[in-house]
């Protein structure tokens, strides 16, 4: 139970009860400026792009044309933002499901599969690699590999021989969005990995050993002690994907297709870039468009939330 | 610290399946990189004509011609203070506004902590450009300090996200011994809460110092002179003007180049930075 | 690490931060990039030296500058300095009686493609300053500059005049009102140190027009084309093709052969539609092709002419050994690379390839230039030139300085040097013959006279032309089978355009 403290915080009488200086002050100094230049980085920025996009503005010229919702009713009667949108739920569900099954195999191979030390420390630093990397970097790497013909992934498989059976592969013409979520997989693992790891390692062991003595076998295990001890790493891992998703996929998919060939590999991210920050500048149209996207990101992230509490409440 | 007994996993076939696995995972890792280097030491010809073999001769003039084409002292010097600058503060907003929100009880603070959560769904992306021209108003473009306050302020809902959890799981006792014992609010602040916290935040940093490194987008529409550019943006200069210049060894040299120090400094600090994460001191989410 | 340590540090990193953003405030907003050259005109008190007689003389004479013009020796320019120090430049070149002094800023853009052609530009810019002494001269000059300036084109501050090239959206900035309206200038300006008319200097067929206006008076020809290697043709007994029944013959070779026809760098599709469509639209004569470039009337793009040849494409797109495969996602690099390695018998590139890969080329590689392109062997073999020429900022500060740098750049020396550098033909009417070529830029400007040269005079549209790139992309890749659902995706965009 609580115990009153003196002269500080009273935990059960009033609802808001009158904080003491020194609080005050810690308010005051450290979290009031922060809320205040976060608000001013991020909702007047936030409140200027939603003004743009009822306005026709090229970006070029002060002139601005009042256009009421027309950029909306544009941008939803195209079918490209509609098949961007998918190509971004595509990505975003089998990064989901890919990333969190390679990072919970790998932290569970790492934390409890009998490896020694060194290796257990080569391969985490190996597998973290992808992240310090910069993006620019491994796309261009990953671009080479899949290069036609005379790339490494062409280079492999007809050594292996199989080129004798099937054709040969357009890998980025035929196959390009599970290339790009290939690539998009293979940078973001690391990072989630770490902290899985972590969390992992602090299940005590006799939890594990008491399971076995009951007969569970690993995959018992993994699913009624690991699993629910993660939990709250994990979905985090799953939130976080989910929001930076449209800024990473982008990031990817700009310098390895552009776009893709024919808009193939369009996604939302790179939509609203090309119309803002890139050649036919419409910044009108082009903020409409994120404004749409950011209804979407937060209905989608509210979903998730909403989804993993109850989850989590059961 | 608990000793951790190493159990094994079970079937024979399985620990090799999982073991195969680490090393595939392990060798899309390192071959690319492997490759970059291999291919660094090329002439470009050679380049063109095979580009998965070994290197003929080392082309040492490959790195020559990279460095001398770019200033890449000046990017490295530019990314270490903006990294350092803007991490910083990031931890410094984070823990603070962690630490209010979790445990303090005023009128505003659930509604503050569910204000930073819905922010968190902010594609950030989207605002480079009115953020942009707000930041021209005020002067502060080409500015490397602005540029890393607004990488810290950017990523302080994510990380909020994460570690408000953990500090409502701090016991409220050890704040109220404090308390009693007539401790200010730093004193708290520091040698009660920071301590339980310390893996989750060391884990943040790291990630923070990855990702400002590596940022490209918002590097390149702040920075305007040559002698600010960061890290990122001399690699994509440079990879675009090696591109012209068809000359692939120098721009594999360039990337190499670009990637060394990030890469020397991770392996140095590995075991501090991934250990520390490691010693969970016994808070569970 | 001890908890007052890590406070330690945090603070000395914040202060370091804001450290920082006080040296950022202190530092003029015109620090140059390094990519740059700065030469100060005459005001300093440096002098520049230049080539032939040097001949400098110390004054100090206060008053104004005297200069004195001299058609057959040399002439010094005195200028002056407030300090009451006069340093004196000499020039070069003979100065004509009616050049008139200029003084003031002039800041230039230029974009190079990495190869030597720098060089070309720095000669320029140098014996323009020579002449100039007065003009402050800032240059930024690079592959990057394109993306480096754009947002300053975008703030209203953009620099006086530019070259285009990558990162710089021509046609978008067009479109938004962000260049100096030329029309009038090119028609009266004289070539500098003459009283020949600019006009009268370059071809007025290659002139181009954005709504009825001039926007860059043209000085360079590109034309695009299909480069092979005529080593490995001969080795395999290819025939060079000539038009379009060639290619196709061709393209079952090239399936005997296991390589594929055509490669193109998918990511800038331009390059296959100036190489291998726009000379068969081309073909049908002037009016059709200004209409299909202006896209004024989309009922162009569902026209009989336009649908043959779209059929053509696809149908050398139906062919197995047609265009080679997975060439619809490559970059321009991963192009000429697969091209080098003999995954495909021809590239469709521009004319600058060859001064562009100077060095790349491997042993045994005869680079050579062939003109086929969609036209059909009943029509006449058809090449579009396109005139390349410098753009001047409506927004920018000394647009006079900018116009007097144009006609500077008229002179016989610079148009021949513009060719030599990057392989370009020209659209004036100076004496190519004059100019030092690679034997294979030669063979392919007698080539081009050869044949019926059709100039491109009308700006396209960018999302139209996106709609292009993308519409040839689906074609090559073999999405789109049917000419009219190609024909009717660009009459629809055509359409949109209009609004």
């Amino acid at each position: 139970m609580q115990t009153a403290s003196v002269g500080a915080v009273q935990q059960k009488t009033r609802k808001y009860p009158k904080l003491s200086a020194s609080k005050k002050w810690f308010l005051w100094i450290f979290v009031i400026p922060t809320l205040l230049l976060f608000s001013f980085v991020t909702i007047v920025p936030l409140v200027e792009s939603i003004y743009i996009s009822f306005f026709e503005w090229s970006g070029y010229t002060p002139d601005m044309k009042f256009l009421g919702f027309q950029n909306y009713i544009d941008i939803l009667g195209d079918p490209l933002f509609y098949k961007s949108a998918i190509n971004d739920f595509i990505i975003i569900f089998f990064k989901e499901i890919i990333v969190c099954a390679i990072v919970i195999l790998f932290a569970v191979t790492l934390t409890r599969l009998k490896l020694t030390k060194v290796e257990n420390s080569i391969y985490r630093f190996i597998f973290y690699i992808p992240n310090i990397l910069s993006s620019i970097v491994f796309t261009q790497l990953w671009v080479y590999i899949f290069n036609p013909g005379i790339g490494l992934a062409d280079g492999l498989l007809r050594a292996a021989g199989l080129y004798d059976w099937i054709p040969e592969q357009g890998w980025m013409v035929e196959h390009t969005m599970p290339v790009l979520i290939w690539v998009i997989c293979w940078c973001t693992v690391g990072s989630f990995m770490i902290v899985m790891i972590s969390s992992i390692n602090n299940i005590s062991e006799e939890t594990y050993e008491a399971a076995e003595i009951d007969g569970a076998n690993q995959w018992r295990q993994l699913v009624h002690i690991t699993l629910p001890a993660v939990w709250t790493q994990l979905r985090y891992m799953m939130v976080t994907i989910l929001c930076s998703s449209l800024a990473a996929n982008m990031n990817i998919v700009l310098p390895m297709t552009n776009g893709g060939p024919d808009n193939a590999s369009m996604v939302m991210g790179l939509y609203v870039y090309q119309f803002g920050l890139s050649g036919a500048s419409e910044v009108g149209y082009s903020n409409a468009g994120a404004v749409l996207l950011m209804i979407i990101a937060f209905g989608l992230s509210f979903l998730f939330n909403v989804v993993l509490l109850r989850r989590e409440e059961k | 610290m608990a000793i951790k007994k190493k159990f094994s996993l079970g079937s024979f076939s399985l620990r090799l399946l999982l073991r195969i696995f680490l090393i595939a995972w392990g060798i899309t890792v390192v071959y690319p990189l492997f490759w970059m280097v291999i291919s660094s030491f090329k002439s470009s010809v050679e380049f063109y004509l095979d580009p998965w073999t070994l290197p003929q001769s080392l082309m040492w003039e490959n790195y020559e011609s990279a460095w001398v084409s770019s200033k890449f002292s000046e990017y490295f010097l530019n990314s270490a203070l903006v990294v350092t600058g803007s991490t910083a503060l990031y931890l410094l907003m984070l823990t603070t506004t962690a630490y209010a929100i979790g445990k303090y009880k005023f009128r505003l603070q659930k509604p503050i902590e569910i204000f930073y959560f819905f922010a968190m769904m902010i594609p950030t992306i989207l605002l480079t450009i009115p953020l942009y021209f707000m930041m021209f108003n005020l002067g502060l473009t080409d500015n490397r300090a602005a540029l890393g306050a607004i990488y810290a302020l950017q990523s302080l809902p994510g990380g909020l996200y994460l570690l408000i959890g953990f500090v409502k799981n701090i016991n409220n006792a050890f704040i109220e011994a404090a308390e009693i014992d007539g401790a200010g609010e730093w004193y708290i602040f520091t040698r009660v809460i920071l301590p339980f916290v310390k893996p989750t935040v060391l884990y943040l940093a790291v990630v923070k110092i990855m990702s400002t490194w590596n940022e490209y987008v918002l590097a390149l529409t702040y920075l305007r002179t040559e002698s600010k550019f960061t890290v990122p943006i001399g690699v994509s200069y440079l990879t675009n003007t090696m591109e012209y210049r068809v000359d692939f060894g120098a721009m594999f040299a360039a990337l190499t180049i670009s990637v060394l120090p990030i890469f020397i400094l991770f392996a140095v600090f590995q075991k501090h930075i991934l250990s520390g994460v490691d010693a969970g001191e016994g808070v569970k989410g | 690490m001890k908890n007052w340590m890590k406070v330690i540090s945090v603070s000395l990193a914040v202060l370091m931060l804001f450290s920082m953003s006080g040296c950022d405030m202190l530092v003029q907003k015109d620090e140059t990039p390094r990519t740059s050259i700065i030469e100060v005109g005459g005001d300093s008190t440096t002098t520049t030296t230049g080539a032939d007689d040097p001949a400098t003389e110390d004054s100090d004479v206060p008053g104004d500058t005297t200069t004195k013009g001299d058609v057959t020796g040399t002439t010094t320019t005195k200028g002056n300095t407030p300090g009451g120090k006069t340093t004196t430049t000499k020039t070069t070149k003979a100065q004509s009686k009616t050049e008139k002094k200029l003084s003031g800023n002039l800041e230039l853009q230029i974009f190079v493609n990495g190869s030597d052609n720098n060089v070309f530009w720095e000669g320029l810019i140098n014996d323009f300053e020579d002449a100039n002494p007065d003009v402050k001269v800032i240059t930024r000059i690079g592959t990057n500059v394109g993306t480096q300036l754009a947002t300053r084109w975008m703030q209203g501050n953009p620099p006086d005049i530019a070259n285009g090239g990558t990162g710089m959206d021509a046609t978008a900035y067009m479109e938004s009102g962000l260049f100096e309206d030329l029309t009038d200038f090119a028609k009266t300006a004289t070539v500098y140190g003459s009283s020949e008319k600019i006009w009268d200097k370059i071809k007025p067929e290659s002139v181009e027009y954005f709504n009825g206006k001039i926007y860059h008076i043209p000085n360079t020809a590109t034309n695009y084309g299909l480069w092979y290697d005529a080593a490995y043709f001969k080795k395999n007994g290819l025939t060079v093709p000539k038009n379009y029944e060639d290619l196709m013959a061709l393209a079952d070779k090239c399936q005997k052969l296991g390589i594929g026809g055509v490669a193109y760098p998918g990511t800038s599709g331009a390059y296959l539609y100036w190489g291998m469509i726009m000379p068969a639209l081309a073909a049908y004569g002037k009016d059709f092709f200004d209409q299909v470039c202006s896209a004024k009337d989309p009922s162009v793009f569902k026209s009989a002419n336009f649908k043959a040849v779209m059929q053509r494409l696809i149908d050398l797109a139906g062919k197995n050994g047609g265009f080679m495969k997975g060439t619809v996602a490559i970059n321009h690099t991963q192009s000429q690379m697969q091209w080098l390695n003999h995954r495909a018998a021809l590239m469709s590139c521009g004319s600058w390839l060859e001064s562009e890969m100077k060095t790349n080329i491997p042993l045994g590689f005869e680079m050579r230039y062939s003109t086929a392109s969609l036209v059909t062997k009943s029509q006449k073999p058809t090449v579009v030139l396109m005139g390349g020429g410098m753009y001047i900022a409506a927004k920018g500060k000394n647009k006079e300085n900018a116009k007097e740098f144009l006609r500077f750049m008229y002179q016989d020396k610079y148009l021949l040097g513009i060719m030599e550098s990057y392989g370009y033909m020209t659209a004036t009417k100076v004496d190519a013959s004059k100019a030092k070529l690679t034997t294979t830029t030669k063979e392919m400007i007698k080539t081009v006279n050869s044949m019926n040269v059709v100039w491109k005079t009308q700006t396209m549209k960018s999302t139209f032309d996106n709609e292009f790139r993308n519409v040839n992309n689906a074609i090559v890749l073999g999405n789109i089978k049917n000419v009219d659902e190609a024909c009717n995706r660009l009459y629809d965009v055509a359409k949109k355009n209009l609004k």
